[in-house]
């Protein structure tokens, strides 16, 4: 990174949640053994190549990009189902987490963050009645084999929450009633294909809430659900994050669903943060390349668009991030990449307040 | 004369737990060049319908009644060999959904997209090589990719091969489901592009399925909208989208977030029934909101209220 | 507590679903209404017999020796038109004895001879040609007292000898033994000592074999010149005579007998057993031990027991086998074998199997690959070669042999359910699982395994079969656990070096067992394939 940069990770207000630091996520390609006994170098797939930002309490913040661009990852980064490759994760637990992790002797600075990235132990199991997550695909996050009822009882048992069955069955009946799956005894014994894709997502969305956690992420919640519905489970998870004084950070590779529903976006370009700001300063005004090429291509339903090409100002396909091009790495399918673009990568700069790009083309300032 | 009819066609599927009446009683049509965009969320049955035009329906499915009627025959009463030799691919073809995962691994592209050629022209390999490196550049790749095998390419690169298989004998009609689902806005972008250029120059007529009405949009003449296995609405684009008639139509078009727009997005609350047990009268009427008491006892009739322009709904019925 | 909520009912549910599936498989439902049979018969044969008994019984040949053997079944020889001889046994009434008591001459001696006599009446009723006449003899004989009495010079001379004539119901007589002594007629009855189970109680039982006429010794057998003078224009020998002896004193005697074309004659056999006793004694000296002597010999019918044995020509639904055995108990008694050691076998070989692939495929790393390679070497064992050396030099008994196939037939399922594995912990709700906390535990048995079962119900299925097969090969070979009665079992007894049934077209012998482990592998075969179609990954249309 460049010295030039803004540090993102400086602007932490007593309000954030949540910061990650130049967070990385290499994965080795695997080699065969020609390879080995040649003494080929190791590839790596660069998922997630530094990427920091901070986030508020209360806040819906958007990682947006195609696929590969590493937002994924990264959300599996914040929960722990992967573990990071350099860089750290830095969150604000619950007080009972606190607890537990002083308890266990982890470092907690002093503005109360504990670095999440790689604890184990008690805490770990802690940290997730702490940050949860919502997964695509609605049906593939149910087994098949379990009710609804065993799906959302599952947490409690894990963490032992309820100490007696009817405390429990209190529990999942409040959860369902919280997704407004009602009445709830009529779904406590169904199994995942007997409900609509909404429907299941509200159990996912139910079984993600009920260890009350303070940060959710949603990976591509609706991508999967017909658009009817669409707004209907976001809707719900706007009432939630106010009911449960939620976070959320929303990955979606749909430009107008972040739009919709998002405070903050930050687009990702092979595993980069090249555009961060709040979400109508981005779109409406967007100042990367790759940011521009996104929102134009994008359809509206306008009946009038099938008698033009729409102009998409991007070269080429994705390159593979096994071999990320030097300097900026959007450089390759930029209509305006210059000299400096191909040999330095721009740093991360504020262009307007609140909105970040890392883009040669704005270094004027 | 319309290049192809559909009247009142029924697919069902026979299943252990019931009868699934995945399409039941449709009706459309399509002139030469038109492309037809078939909207509706998951389980409408426009799949099925796409399927059914090409006699592909897998069992325990079945057409149990109707009649297609492509380029002047009627193609619900020929047989598999006719089939074959005159309509599949030659006079109809189809982009599958998920396609690009669909080629074969181990024949090269300039291989694949040779085969219909191959089949159904009678040309050699040798000959129809340059058949084939004509539809790559037409669907904007480099003919030397004939040589190159389908995991050495991208998903963008896969669907164009694939596209490149559907327009290779020049169909009239070519059946697009849900092609860019897989794909990201970028890509999708491009192909849309690549299919406003082969409507163009091909002039060929399409049928596009997919959900996503915005994407309808960039190419679709007419729009077709089904519910639970009916078409609820049909007409031209500009109409459909400035003017819906049908509640179920104007619910779609408020539940689609835009990027620019500033009106809170709606949504349709309820769930799409089963395809078994649909409820009387009116599909739509548990969850419209302006239900009235005949929408639940009778099915309204497909009317036409201006020319061209279809609608099944009680509340476009004067009387 | 609201009722769809408990295991069970998720339980139900999903095998009323998979039942659905089932019944849509064709052989499915044939498969599972010969798996009812088998399970009734074995059930049956568990609980309505008492099965330690009839087991025992079974291995216990000596009690099968008044059955005729190697017989077909009965509705063979109906089938065939051969005329049916019934098995029936005849025992004796006890005949007034024939006291003489004279003076000798000059003397206070007196000679007396007392003729004691038991007849047994036989009938034949039907025209088939019995197997085999069985005579059994249970005497008192006197002659060691008298010995004794004789050293004390209480008594002059003891002399008891036995005759056993056969009266026809032609009336014509037949010698079978004359005048014969003790001694001689001792190879007629001998006494045997066995041990019985009757409802797990050890019970010591005498019993008296009986004797085949065909084992009377020749040069007793005065019947073989009787009929040889019958015969005598027909220029036979007396060997011929005596191979076809019981024949022909069951037939009419026409000179096609003689060629071996046998008409039966029926009516009314008496078997007449005479005892004779001639004693001397001095009537001056009445001493109470030579009274009490005297009227032993007198009074006391020294025949204890006598039985005539006519052994029919059929016996039972299949037949007997050399030893006299009923064959369709023998199958019966194997049903609950075959599925004891089929099911336990596939049972737990599966069973391990499907958890050893699970963890080891959730696990992964150099933990899945050792795992893997344990798999592979075991895998790679020859398992027949293997057993018949371990069962050659310990020789195992049924449970051994049981333990010993799980041992090595627990690889199968491995490789399959692992690939299984890698594909299910990829989804989704795996992942999800673990971002709520699961443990490894949890996940691989409360998520993992359930969806691997079916599949691994359906492999068992397929197992039963060569558990069945292999058990059944090793008995056959002579490697099995002699006390347990398998049909490979009785295959193996078909065949030894003094008998083969196949050769001897014994067939309602060695084909119902053949059959019986047939038709048990295709049930779980099936079965089996039934349960495939719809569980195995590859096959479902998802």
């Amino acid at each position: 990174m460049n010295e030039e940069s803004v540090d993102l990770t400086e602007k932490v207000s007593p309000n954030t949640v949540l910061v990650l630091k130049n967070v990385k996520k290499y994965f080795p390609v695997k080699r065969g053994i020609l390879d080995v006994l040649l003494r080929k170098p190791v590839l790596y797939v660069k998922a997630v190549d530094g990427v920091s930002f901070c986030v508020e309490t209360g806040e819906v913040f958007c990682l947006v990009g195609e696929s590969g661009c590493g937002k994924t990852t990264t959300g599996r980064l914040i929960t722990r189902l992967i573990k990071l490759t350099s860089g750290r994760i830095l969150y604000k637990p619950k007080e009972e987490t606190l607890e537990i992790a002083k308890a266990q002797g982890l470092n907690i600075d002093d503005r109360g963050f504990l670095d999440i990235s790689f604890v184990k132990g008690p805490t770990d199991k802690a940290l997730r009645r702490d940050i949860q997550m919502i997964f695509q695909d609605p049906y593939g996050s149910l087994d098949p084999r379990q009710t609804v009822y065993s799906a959302l009882e599952e947490p409690l048992l894990i963490h032992k929450i309820g100490s007696s069955r009817n405390e429990r069955y209190e529990l999942v009946v409040k959860a369902l009633e919280e997704v407004k799956l009602v009445p709830p005894e009529e779904f406590l014994g169904r199994f995942p294909h007997m409900l609509s894709g909404g429907q299941r997502q509200r159990v996912n969305i139910a079984r993600a809430l009920i260890l009350r956690p303070k940060l959710i992420v949603a990976d591509e919640p609706v991508s999967m659900l017909d658009v009817s519905i669409r707004a209907e489970i976001l809707q719900l998870m706007l009432d939630l994050k106010e009911s449960r004084r939620l976070t959320y950070i929303f990955i979606t590779h749909d430009l107008a669903v972040a739009s919709y529903i998002c405070n903050k976006i930050a687009v990702m370009y092979l595993g980069k943060i090249v555009e961060l700001g709040e979400t109508r300063k981005v779109i409406d005004n967007p100042y990367h390349p790759y940011t521009k090429a996104l929102i134009a291509a994008v359809p509206e339903p306008d009946p009038s668009n099938r008698f033009r090409i729409r102009e998409v100002p991007i070269i080429g396909e994705v390159p593979s991030a096994v071999a990320i091009p030097s300097g900026c790495r959007f450089h390759t399918r930029c209509l305006y990449a210059m000299d400096i673009c191909k040999r330095k990568e721009p740093p991360f700069i504020e262009v307007e307040p609140d909105h970040y790009v890392a883009c040669w083309l704005h270094m004027k300032k | 004369m319309p290049l192809l009819e559909v009247k009142n066609l029924k697919t069902y599927f026979f299943t252990v737990r019931g009868i699934v009446r995945a399409v039941d009683n449709v009706s459309l049509s399509i002139g030469e060049g038109e492309v037809l965009g078939l909207a509706g969320e998951s389980g409408c049955g426009k799949s099925t319908l796409g399927y059914s035009i090409m006699r592909l329906v897998p069992p325990p499915g079945r057409i149990v009644d109707g009649k297609i009627i492509f380029d002047g025959n009627d193609i619900t009463r020929m047989s598999e060999h006719e089939l074959r030799s005159k309509v599949r691919w030659k006079g109809i073809s189809m982009v599958f959904q998920g396609a690009m995962n669909a080629l074969n691994p181990v024949y090269t592209v300039g291989h694949q997209v040779a085969e219909p050629l191959i089949v159904h022209k009678g040309l050699t390999k040798h000959e129809a090589l340059e058949h084939v490196k004509e539809a790559l550049k037409m669907v904007g790749l480099s003919p030397e990719i004939v040589r190159r095998y389908p995991h050495e390419l991208s998903g963008g690169m896969k669907q164009r091969v694939v596209i490149a298989m559907a327009i290779i004998l020049r169909p009239k009609l070519i059946i697009a489901d849900e092609p860019t689902t897989a794909l990201d806005v970028v890509i999708q972008a491009q192909i849309m592009n690549l299919f406003k250029k082969l409507k163009r120059e091909l002039k060929s007529s399409m049928i596009f399925i997919t959900h996503d009405l915005s994407l309808l949009s960039e190419l679709s003449d007419k729009i077709a909208i089904m519910y639970a296995g009916k078409i609820v609405e049909i007409g031209p684009s500009e109409n459909v989208y400035t003017d819906p008639k049908h509640p179920y139509t104007q619910g779609l078009l408020r539940s689609i977030p835009r990027l620019h727009g500033k009106e809170k997005i709606t949504w349709i609350p309820g769930v799409p029934p089963d395809l078994r047990r649909p409820p009387p009268g009116c599909r739509f009427h548990p969850r419209c909101p302006y239900a009235m008491d005949i929408c639940k006892k009778e099915e309204p009739p497909f009317i036409e209220i201006d020319p061209g322009r279809f609608v099944a709904c009680w509340l476009c019925v004067k009387r | 507590m609201p009722k769809p909520l408990s295991r069970l009912s998720e339980f139900l549910y999903r095998l009323s679903d998979a039942w659905l599936e089932f019944k849509r498989v064709k052989f499915g439902i044939a498969a599972l209404i010969l798996l009812v049979i088998l399970i009734s018969a074995s059930l049956y044969v568990l609980v309505a017999w008492d099965y330690p008994k009839e087991v025992d019984r079974w291995l216990r040949i000596q009690l099968w020796v008044e059955n005729p053997k190697t017989v077909p079944p009965c509705w063979f020889l109906s089938m065939t038109g051969t005329p049916i001889a019934e098995t029936a046994a005849y025992s004796f009434t006890p005949g007034r004895p024939e006291i003489s008591n004279e003076s000798i001459e000059g003397t206070t001696f007196y000679e007396a001879s007392i003729i004691h006599k038991a007849v047994v009446p036989a009938e034949i009723k039907s025209p088939g040609m019995p197997s085999d006449v069985r005579i059994k003899l249970i005497m008192n004989t006197l002659s060691e007292e008298a010995k004794k009495l004789e050293e004390e010079g209480l008594i002059f001379g003891f002399t008891e000898k036995y005759s056993l004539v056969i009266i026809r119901p032609d009336n014509l007589n037949f010698t079978l033994v004359h005048d014969a002594s003790l001694s001689t007629l001792g190879n007629l009855t001998y006494p045997d000592t066995i041990v019985y189970y009757e409802r797990f109680e050890q019970k010591i039982v005498k019993i008296q074999k009986s004797v085949s006429l065909k084992n009377i010794p020749k040069e007793h057998l005065k019947a073989v010149e009787e009929l040889a003078q019958i015969y005598k224009d027909y220029n036979v020998t007396t060997d011929v005579i005596a191979s076809a002896l019981t024949e022909l004193i069951l037939s009419e005697l026409t000179p096609e007998a003689l060629k071996g074309e046998y008409k039966v004659l029926q009516g009314k056999y008496l078997f007449i057993l005479t005892v004779n006793r001639t004693l001397i004694y001095d009537a001056a000296n009445p001493v109470p031990e030579l009274r009490s002597f005297i009227s032993k010999v007198k009074d006391e019918n020294p025949v204890r027991e006598f039985k005539i044995y006519l052994l029919g020509n059929c016996f039972g639904f299949l037949g007997t086998d050399i030893f006299g055995r009923d064959v369709f108990k023998g199958v019966l008694l194997g049903v609950p074998w075959a599925l004891i050691i089929g099911l336990s076998v596939a049972f737990l070989a599966i069973m391990i199997g499907a958890i050893y692939a699970v963890v080891a495929g959730y696990v992964g790393g150099y933990v899945e690959e050792v795992m893997l390679r344990v798999v592979d070497v075991i895998n790679n064992l020859p398992a027949l070669p293997l057993f018949i050396a371990i069962q050659a030099f310990i020789g195992l008994n049924i449970w051994g042999i049981i333990g010993l196939m799980v041992a090595l037939y627990w690889t199968g399922p491995v490789l399959t359910i692992r690939a299984m594995v890698l594909q299910i912990k990829e989804s989704t709700y795996i992942e999800a699982a673990k971002s709520i906390g699961a443990g490894p535990l949890r996940i691989i048995f409360r998520h993992i395994l359930p969806q691997v079962l079916p599949y691994a119900f359906a492999i068992m299925a397929l197992s039963v079969p060569s558990a069945i097969l292999t058990e059944a090969g090793l008995s056959f070979l002579g490697l099995g656990d002699p006390k347990t009665p398998t049909w490979g079992k009785m295959l193996q007894e078909t065949r030894t070096p003094n008998w083969d049934a196949a050769a001897s077209g014994w067939w309602w012998w060695f084909i119902p067992p053949g059959l019986a482990i047939a038709l048990v592998g295709t049930t779980f075969i099936l079965l089996g394939r039934a349960l495939e179609t719809i569980y195995n990954p590859r096959l479902r249309k998802a």
